[in-house]
């Protein structure tokens, strides 16, 4: 039995071929659609893999394009990502998915002679896979794997055999290679939660190395790495702005956390700016498509018991650090209570930057599931016909994924939002 | 169920007959060399997937069934797997046992302390309940006092005196044993029967015990009684006595383990259902037996490592079965088979320690211990590891303490990524150390939360502890949550589930109505 990897920390060669690129702007939509003459509404819904049996899935992330879908699936000790090719029908309207798995993502001890004792030494081997993250256009993807027995780092892999991120980031940085996939931290320490740009040349990440987690920053093009944070607290749960400049975390420790903002980060101009600091609980937060507005969860309740920390509420404000940190200003921008807060999902916001779908914490009902126009502070809910729903995400052109129990056992199903639907007619017409 | 012998039995054949074997497993040797590199069969693969997520006898059947259609042949993989699976089986039922032993025992002295006068039905199960917690002067006590009233029918006087005896027996008193035994009616089965199960469990004469079990079964309309799935395991606990492990195997097909040997009905409403506390262990002890038959030539047929797993297991095994010569000699084997930096050394040098401990040699086994931990105090795992092998063999705590105590601290100074299994047995360590709120902790933080009662996703075992645990803690609703879920899946869960119900009710309710239910 041999173990690969998990040595001391690596140093990446720079490229001095590479440049790196200009000002990063978000990359335009193939197809443009005016939200405001479409009405949201959501059409279909179907589960993404009806196979039974006794595991769980959860985390459903799309790619850019909708052409995959990646979610974990657990089994005791095993936690692995499956990754789904979308394939639908031809004719714009035509929502009958046809799903099929494509790529198994997870790393294990590697065995040159296996024998059948291994098979009963599961709980030795815990290979845990999990945190995926998708490159822009591209089949590239994050994930964060202890490797079956080792320590947890970020690896690199692509379901495309040939995949042009995958090569040009091989290229650049040189990871070590594990596998099928490539390690793109190597550290004694956990590393994970990563974050890929929306213009795909950095990754923002957690990191234990200095011993209580803060952020770094990984520039792909010419692979140095640099410290973001260096708080006491744990800083945690980056997520980039859309223009790629902005980060935005959460921070804290064992009593409450605070919402953070890195302006520039990587640049010399870079600077750290608190944006919501007071005695409530907030994480994870998450920025609306166009940029304007963040999201996060929050323990403020119309109370104002800071103790009741199993009851989780929406706060939306301005990504320009406007509204207040603290105080009865901020009450203000507080949304929606009683909602079900996923740990590893921020708001699952649609294109339009208006609205946002989200599971309510509503016992007699299952946690239903709610669109939320976050203008007209107006719900209405979503008849899925399932339970206990959770998990939810929205892709780039408003297609649904989220978490809901069949027979006991947590399933993945793909929802198609009015918004995915024109989409889909307007790129069948163009 | 019943799984054909992957390898036939060497025991009491004579010389030349093993000569010959030896030779065969020589040949085998090789031919099984090169065929464990070959890629495991389908089969094989389904029934460790259905392992994996602890449905043990599904996978034993779907073994058993491409045995049978010739999808598989006997070889080392097959025999392998089917002992491993049994190997597991067994621990599970083995744990149920004790932990079905210690509830119905808490529960039958709350009754006899609460209950102004109790019934000498209560007392009886109450004094098998200690001779079975090897408390053999408190059952002799209680077990005198029933002989003594003669107030029960038949049947249940029967087995007050066999188990008299036998309390009797084990503190030395043979002769009064004796002339207890003499007094059981051979037309009363259950009676009959048992002290035919204690002749073998006793070590007295097994093949007497043979003999009396057997020809209870044999009696017209025997198929009939609620007990005779008693009756079954008390003749199959004689043959594994004896050797016959895969005879013994065979007997216990289809035996529910759910059964009440006797219901006492106080009135129309009040009922008390008492179960065979013997039955658990002995069908733990025939699962042992059976997984020693495909797992004992595998330590000469197979290459290094593999049998070196097989020499560990079998030495655990027979360490549970109390053959502990036998264990030493598989131990030692396994020792010099593995590779120092092992985990089937270390549990190896735990078995051989545990072995020496119970046979009286402390110092020994201590001692042993002691210079493996200091091999190996850098690998908190591995220690814990150690420890469940030396816990799950019964070796008094009061003889381990400073042990225990030295390889906590060990633990606790080293700063590692815990596997849900190194959470659990820190569980386990606690829970031996009679410190329940941390046991609490630890198995409650090994448990999977998402599926938190899911046999699928949830060491059996550990759910086993757990369930115990919440009982001990008074935590009742919890406790019964888990042993609901366990018996949808494994017979022989109700005893355990019943006498935690009614400990509950007697909480709530008060005295006199726990006979409720």
């Amino acid at each position: 039995m041999v173990i690969t990897g998990c040595t001391k920390s690596v140093k990446y060669p720079t490229t001095p071929v590479q440049k790196e690129p200009e000002p990063e702007q978000p990359a335009e939509p193939e197809v443009k659609l005016d939200y405001d003459q479409i009405s949201l509404e959501i059409i279909h819904i179907q589960q993404l893999d009806e196979k039974a049996g006794p595991f769980n899935t959860y985390n459903p992330k799309f790619s850019f394009d909708e052409s995959y879908i990646a979610v974990e699936v657990n089994l005791d000790t095993f936690n692995k990502i499956y990754i789904y090719r979308i394939n639908s029908g031809e004719l714009p309207d035509d929502f009958a998915f046809m799903i099929q798995k494509v790529q198994e993502v997870y790393l294990t001890e590697s065995h040159d002679e296996k024998i059948i004792e291994d098979f009963f030494r599961s709980s030795f081997q815990e290979s845990f896979n999990y945190e995926f993250n998708w490159f822009p256009a591209s089949s590239s993807y994050l994930f964060t794997s202890n490797a079956g027995i080792g320590e947890y780092n970020i690896f690199i892999g692509s379901v495309e055999p040939e995949d042009i991120t995958l090569e040009a980031i091989q290229q650049s940085i040189h990871p070590k290679s594990f596998g099928d996939y490539f390690m793109m931290t190597e550290e004694v320490k956990k590393d994970g939660q990563a974050s890929v740009s929306p213009d795909g040349t950095k990754i923002a990440f957690t990191s234990g190395r200095t011993g209580n987690g803060d952020l770094y920053l990984l520039n792909l093009v010419k692979g140095d790495l640099k410290r973001l944070t260096y708080s006491e607290d744990t800083d945690f749960f980056p997520r980039w702005s859309p223009d790629s400049r902005d980060i935005v975390y959460t921070t804290g420790g064992k009593h409450s956390h605070d919402i953070h903002i890195i302006r520039n980060a990587g640049k010399e101009n870079e600077y750290n700016e608190v944006l919501i600091k007071w005695f409530f609980d907030d994480v994870l937060p998450a920025y609306s498509p166009d940029g304007e507005k963040i999201s996060f969860y929050t323990t403020y309740n119309q109370e104002r018991d800071p103790f009741n920390t199993k009851r989780w509420a929406l706060m939306i404000i301005p990504s320009d650090g406007s509204a207040p940190q603290a105080g009865k200003e901020l009450i203000k921008y507080f949304h929606v209570p009683d909602v079900v807060k996923d740990n590893t999902q921020g708001t699952a916001w649609f294109p339009d930057s208006t609205h946002i779908i989200l599971a309510k914490n509503i016992d007699r009902d299952y946690n239903p599931i709610y669109i939320y126009n976050t203008e007209t502070r107006q719900e209405s809910l979503v008849e899925t016909g399932t339970n206990i729903n959770h998990d939810i995400s929205v892709s780039s052109n408003g297609l649904i994924s989220f978490r809901a129990q069949v027979l006991g056992w947590d399933r993945i199903f793909i929802a198609v939002s009015t918004y995915f639907q024109e989409y889909r007619r307007e790129k069948y017409q163009n | 169920m019943r799984y054909p012998p992957i390898f036939k039995n060497t025991e009491g054949r004579n010389i030349k007959i093993n000569i010959m074997k030896k030779i065969i497993f020589i040949i085998l040797f090789f031919i099984f060399s090169v065929s464990c590199l070959y890629p495991i069969p389908k089969e094989i693969e389904d029934a460790l997937k259905l392992n994996r997520i602890n449905h043990f006898d599904e996978a034993l059947e779907v073994i058993e069934n491409a045995l049978n259609e010739e999808k598989i042949k006997p070889d080392i993989t097959s025999a392998y797997t089917v002992g491993r699976i049994l190997y597991r089986k067994g621990e599970f039922y083995r744990e149920m046992a004790k932990l079905n032993v210690l509830t119905n025992l808490g529960y039958l002295i709350h009754v006899k302390d609460r209950e102004k006068n109790p019934p000498d039905e209560i007392r009886l199960f109450l004094g098998i309940g200690y001779f079975l917690n090897k408390q053999f002067l408190e059952a002799a006590g209680i077990l005198n006092q029933v002989v003594s009233n003669n107030s029960l029918n038949s049947e249940l006087n029967g087995l007050a005196l066999v188990y008299l005896g036998a309390a009797y027996y084990r503190t030395g008193e043979k002769d009064k044993a004796s002339d207890l035994w003499e007094k059981v009616k051979k037309d009363d089965p259950l009676a009959y029967s048992t002290q035919g199960y204690l002749n073998a469990y006793l070590g007295i004469n097994p093949a007497k015990g043979e003999e009396m079990t057997k020809g209870v079964l044999a009696r017209p309309g025997i198929d009939r009684l609620p007990y005779i799935d008693t009756l079954k395991v008390n003749y199959a606990y004689t043959l594994l006595s004896l050797g016959r492990f895969n005879e013994a195997y065979g007997q216990i097909s289809n035996i529910n383990l759910d059964t009440p040997i006797f219901i006492y009905k106080k009135d129309k409403n009040k009922e008390i259902r008492f179960y065979d506390l013997a039955i658990l262990q002995n069908y733990s002890k025939i699962l042992f037996g059976e997984s020693i038959k495909n797992l004992e030539p595998i330590v000469t047929a197979s290459s290094g490592e593999l049998a070196s797993f097989a020499s560990y297991y079998v030495a655990q095994m027979y360490l549970y079965l109390d053959n502990y010569d036998k264990s030493l000699k598989f131990a030692s084997k396994a020792k010099k088979l593995s590779v120092s930096s092992s985990l089937t050394r270390v549990r190896a040098v735990a078995c051989e320690a545990s072995a020496g401990i119970l046979m009286g040699k402390e110092k020994k086994g201590l001692k042993l211990l002691e210079k493996e931990i200091s091999r190996i105090h850098g690998k908190p795992s591995s220690l814990l590891e150690m420890m469940m092998v030396v816990i799950s063999s019964d070796v008094d705590y009061t003889m381990l303490k400073d042990t225990m105590n030295k390889i906590e601290s060990f633990i606790y100074r080293t700063e590692w990524e815990r596997t849900r299994r190194d959470t659990a047995l820190l569980g386990e360590i606690s829970f031996f150390s009679r410190r329940y709120v941390s046991a609490l902790y630890y198995l409650e933080r090994a448990r999977d939360k998402g599926n938190k009662n899911k046999i699928e996703t949830n060491d059996p075992n550990f759910l086993l502890k757990l369930s115990y645990v919440y009982y001990r803690r008074e935590h009742y609703p919890e406790s019964l949550e888990i042993f609901f879920s366990l018996g949808k899946r494994f017979s022989g869960i109700r005893p355990l589930q019943d006498a935690v119900q009614s400990v509950y009710s007697y909480k709530q309710k008060g005295s006199g109505e726990a006979l409720i239910d």
